[in-house]
């Protein structure tokens, strides 16, 4: 069979992560079925898309140095099926877009873009913007969204990685047979839980695999008042996090572990005010996406999405009409952060005792005669500790680099 | 009567009246004092917390176990010294009778003269400090329950904390009942507002005999309360905390250092926590009848019986529930005590990150020897 | 209505011609270009974006010269966030989606700054002594050339809005994009 590649360019929040996830574990499985995900840490496709696309990333762009050009190698080599994934890729230029289908070589190019409703889609992408340290009021970002000019950050990140005929006509969709452009769209609400994935098992071939798909299906979203908190500490730790900081902290402690696990706060929706133009924008799209015949798995008419509901809370002003529901979560934030702070503390104990340890087996290591088997019971025991492994690991490194 | 070559003052408490601040002038102006025959024997230590737990038996999560011989080491330290010695601990004042007999007689030993010395605040002002004190300690109780909880309890009965350190006439009787009731002084604490911050020093300093110009150092003035919001933030913040299971020792380290005291008692306009108006009545009675026993007792009063009056505030000030403070204040403090423990974490190193490292290197060091 | 505004094949001729233009260091802006040019480039060819075409206009008016450096501006990606290379108005039929076509005149600054950045941390990155200045003394980092070199992330950071990191080499000689021309002038 010829080799084919999937290559997945977008869009953020259609069921991404899960979808990586999977294919990420299940690697081994899948290359025995002949289809290659060409990744050694979870997270390869994002840094081979920082690094083709020359994202500032709070500072993870400097472990991406190089993986565009890894990736590609891995893709060429490879045989039969090959997948390639991650959404962000969607902001790509069509002259990156170029350069990277290039770099992939010589195969049956399938693009695939997953889509979701723009009602679900612009709470989701602000809330996505207050995480990542914005200020911007959910007002200001609605403006900036209808401008016509698509000037500034927010807005030109926005319908860069959500227009799906424009994503697709970057990534040169025009060029490719319309059978081979894929568009999997996202189910609606109270579909079937595993639907989408099935629309995705479907396009890449994975239908019929016995693959695990436990994988964590993270609800990263956050209620109207947690989100209004995230935005205000943005505000207020603006000077004095650094983002090595931020991201464990309050990105995934406090946003994704502790805010984003909060049920009951009222969800954020599209105000209805906003509707008539989404739907006016999503109607062009789904008369390009018809009109160029690609291969839709679900449903175009599913991009509509469901009219918002009348009571919308809203975020920039809920600290003053709800301020104790903010209070609540701002008690819990604290509460999880004092945790996190007593966990450290225990941490610290137990690596200080193990460190102690490790000098003191060292040092016999190297005084006994039998120094290489005192040497192999201390590894093996550290092999047995989590916290050993971890001394371990950096004794291992240290000694790469010295000897 | 006899010469006596060592009199001793036992500054018993209260907690909250203004102790610290005494225990630290003490401290800062040891070697001036001690030149004039003052001794305050503090060993290595800035204060006598653990002699005052050791002999008191009090149990003082994280620290009544780590206390044994501290008393003795203290009682050595005494006997070097004739002249004046004082000892101050706010603790003392909750000692149970057993455990004051054994201080007693252990001060006294040797024919040394020994004196009990009580400072006192009005007790409208300790219930709204004692709630705070829980709340820094961990509490989750509500100011309405504090307070009930100290209005239904008879004072005579030790079960209660409050009362045990706070009522003068039970502490006061506990401690003297083997004194004359010249030696048993009593100091009252001024009224907020009062305009000679050191006036509570020299009220002190007449007792022990001292000129107050020996001690003319002072430590830095700490504001040591918190406001309606804060105290309310802490109470739910408390609540949280022990549903996930963070201890004791976690939150002192944690809760008390980070956000109560770097972070709540610098916040600027806190509203003061104050009894409900229809417990002032209950207050003032509390105060007389505290007034008449001192009376009727004779002991030596230093400062001003009608200081332990409560102040009912004016009237045309309305009361603010401690238990539901204002929205937007509420708000505000929840926002910097998040800020300020984001802010801590952020300086704490990773111990994953800092400590492997450190192995690392230990390991390197071995091999090149 | 202005020469620019249409559209349709001889539009695409008269783009390219412009695009020769600025090649020889012409600095013409689009709206007032009429020519159609001889084409070298293949009819399937993409337009560069506005905003390089734009960048190179701007390098030709400071009298920037330097070999291959045109041909480096008309690929270089822009970094960091913003809007993708836009069409020149006038050239391409009007989508009912994506990004309105512009006049390369009226691009900000900071859209051509991210061409520039990208092009300024390409030179920093190809030489090693530029960016080895400070290696930290642990040397926890090895320096490495390529494209995110630890250096060039204050230049990055430029995009970011960054206020902590914007000690880069840039903002510190004032205006932004001056900067960065100036320092292609230099090194580039």
């Amino acid at each position: 069979m010829a080799k084919r590649i999937f290559l997945h360019v977008g869009t953020p929040k259609t069921g991404t992560s899960f979808l990586q996830d999977v294919l990420f574990r299940n690697r081994e499985l899948l290359a025995q079925h002949g289809i290659v995900y060409p990744a050694d840490r979870f997270d390869a496709h994002f840094l081979a898309a920082v690094d083709l696309l020359k994202l500032p990333w709070g500072g993870l762009e400097a472990d991406a140095r190089g993986a565009w050009a890894d990736l590609a190698a891995k893709v060429r080599a490879a045989e039969g099926t090959v997948i390639v994934s991650h959404e962000i890729l969607a902001v790509a230029s069509a002259a990156q877009a170029r350069r990277a289908i290039a770099d992939l070589g010589e195969a049956e190019l399938h693009l695939v873009v997953s889509a979701r409703d723009l009602v679900r889609q612009i709470p989701a992408e602000w809330q996505e913007n207050v995480k990542y340290r914005s200020e911007i009021s959910y007002a200001r970002f609605l403006t900036a969204l209808r401008n016509p000019r698509r000037s500034g950050r927010v807005a030109s990140w926005f319908w860069t990685a959500q227009e799906v005929p424009d994503i697709l006509r970057r990534w040169g969709a025009a060029g490719l047979p319309p059978e081979r452009v894929h568009v999997v769209t996202v189910p609606q609400p109270g579909a079937p839980r595993d639907l989408l994935w099935q629309r995705f098992a479907r396009v890449l071939g994975l239908e019929g695999l016995p693959l695990d798909l436990t994988a964590e299906r993270a609800n990263v979203s956050l209620g109207v008042p947690e989100t209004a908190l995230v935005r205000r500490l943005n505000r207020a730790t603006r000077h004095s996090l650094a983002p090595d900081v931020h991201r464990p902290f309050v990105l995934e402690l406090l946003a994704h572990r502790t805010l984003a696990q909060r049920t009951g706060s009222p969800r954020l929706t599209l105000p209805r005010r906003e509707h008539r133009w989404v739907q006016e924008t999503t109607e062009t799209w789904i008369a390009a996406l018809e009109k160029a015949g690609y291969d839709v798995v679900g449903d175009l008419a599913e991009l509509r999405g469901v009219r918002p509901p009348r009571r919308h809370a809203d975020p920039d002003s809920v600290v003053t009409t709800a301020p104790d529901q903010v209070v609540d979560a701002a008690v819990d934030a604290i509460a999880a952060l004092v945790e996190e702070a007593a966990r450290l503390r225990r941490r610290e104990v137990d690596l200080e005792r193990e460190l102690a340890d490790t000098r003191h087996q060292l040092a016999e290591a190297r005084n006994v005669s039998v120094r290489r088997r005192a040497a192999e019971k201390v590894v093996a025991r550290l092999e047995r500790g989590g916290a050993g492994r971890r001394v371990l690991g950096a004794y291992r490194s240290a000694r790469g680099r010295a000897e | 009567m006899s010469e006596v070559k060592r009199r001793v003052f036992v500054h018993i408490g209260a907690p909250k009246t203004g102790t610290t601040y005494l225990q630290e002038r003490l401290y800062l102006n040891r070697g001036s004092l001690g030149e004039h025959g003052i001794h305050y024997p503090v060993g290595l230590r800035e204060d006598q917390f653990f002699p005052a737990l050791d002999v008191s038996r009090i149990r003082w999560p994280g620290f009544h176990d780590k206390v044994a011989g501290e008393w003795d080491a203290l009682l050595r330290r005494v006997r070097h010294h004739d002249g004046t010695v004082i000892i101050s601990h706010e603790v003392l004042a909750a000692t149970r009778p057993e455990r004051i007999k054994v201080a007693m007689s252990d001060l006294s030993a040797g024919g040394a003269e020994v004196h009990v010395v009580m400072t006192a605040r009005d007790i409208a002002r300790q219930v709204a400090a004692d709630w705070q004190e829980e709340l820094k300690n961990y509490s989750r109780v509500s100011f309405a329950r504090h307070l009930r909880r100290i209005r239904e309890t008879d004072p005579r009965s030790n079960k209660l904390w409050f009362w045990r350190a706070q009522s003068i006439p039970q502490v006061l009787s506990r401690w003297g009942h083997t004194l004359p009731p010249e030696r048993i002084h009593l100091i009252t604490v001024p009224q907020r507002g009062h305009v000679r911050p050191d006036i509570l020093w020299e009220r002190f300093c007449e007792v022990i005999g001292a000129d107050p110009a020996w001690g003319s150092r002072t430590g830095v003035r700490r504001n040591q309360s918190l406001g309606v919001a804060e105290a309310t933030m802490l109470r739910r913040l408390n609540k949280r905390l022990k549903a996930i299971g963070v201890d004791r020792m976690d939150h002192r380290k944690l809760v008390q250092g980070t956000i109560v005291h770097e972070t709540l008692m610098h916040r600027q306009n806190m509203r003061r926590i104050q009894l409900p108006p229809d417990a002032y009545e209950w207050a003032e009675d509390v105060a007389r009848e505290w007034s008449d026993w001192i009376a009727d007792s004779g002991i030596d009063v230093v400062g001003d019986l009608a200081e332990l009056m409560p102040q009912r505030p004016p009237a045309d000030q309305p009361w603010e529930d401690p238990d539901r403070p204002g929205p937007r204040m509420l708000n505000q403090v929840t926002m910097d005590a998040l800020v300020s423990v984001i802010e801590e974490a952020a300086r704490r190193p990773d111990p994953d990150m800092t400590l492997p490292a450190r192995a690392a290197r230990a390991a390197k060091r071995l091999r090149r020897r | 209505m202005s020469a620019g505004t249409d559209s349709g094949p001889d539009s695409s001729a008269r783009a390219w011609g412009w695009v020769a233009h600025l090649r020889d260091g012409g600095t013409t802006p689009w709206l007032a270009w009429s020519t159609t040019g001889s084409t070298e480039a293949s009819p399937g060819d993409p337009l560069p974006g506005a905003q390089q075409l734009e960048l190179l206009r701007r390098l030709n008016l400071a009298g920037v010269r330097s070999p291959g450096l045109a041909d480096r501006v008309l690929a270089a990606d822009a970094t960091g966030r913003g809007r993708p290379d836009l069409e020149l108005v006038g050239v391409a039929e009007p989508l009912p989606y994506g990004f309105a076509p512009v006049d390369p005149a009226t691009l900000s600054d900071a859209e051509l700054l991210r061409v520039a950045v990208g092009l300024v941390a390409d030179v920093l990155a190809r030489a090693p002594d530029l960016t080895n200045r400070d290696t930290p003394e642990d040397g926890g980092e090895r320096q490495v050339p390529g494209q995110l070199a630890r250096r060039v992330r204050p230049v990055l950071a430029l995009l970011v809005e960054d206020p902590d990191e914007r000690l880069a080499l840039l903002s510190a000689a004032g205006d932004p994009l001056e900067a960065a021309i100036a320092f292609l002038r230099e090194h580039g």
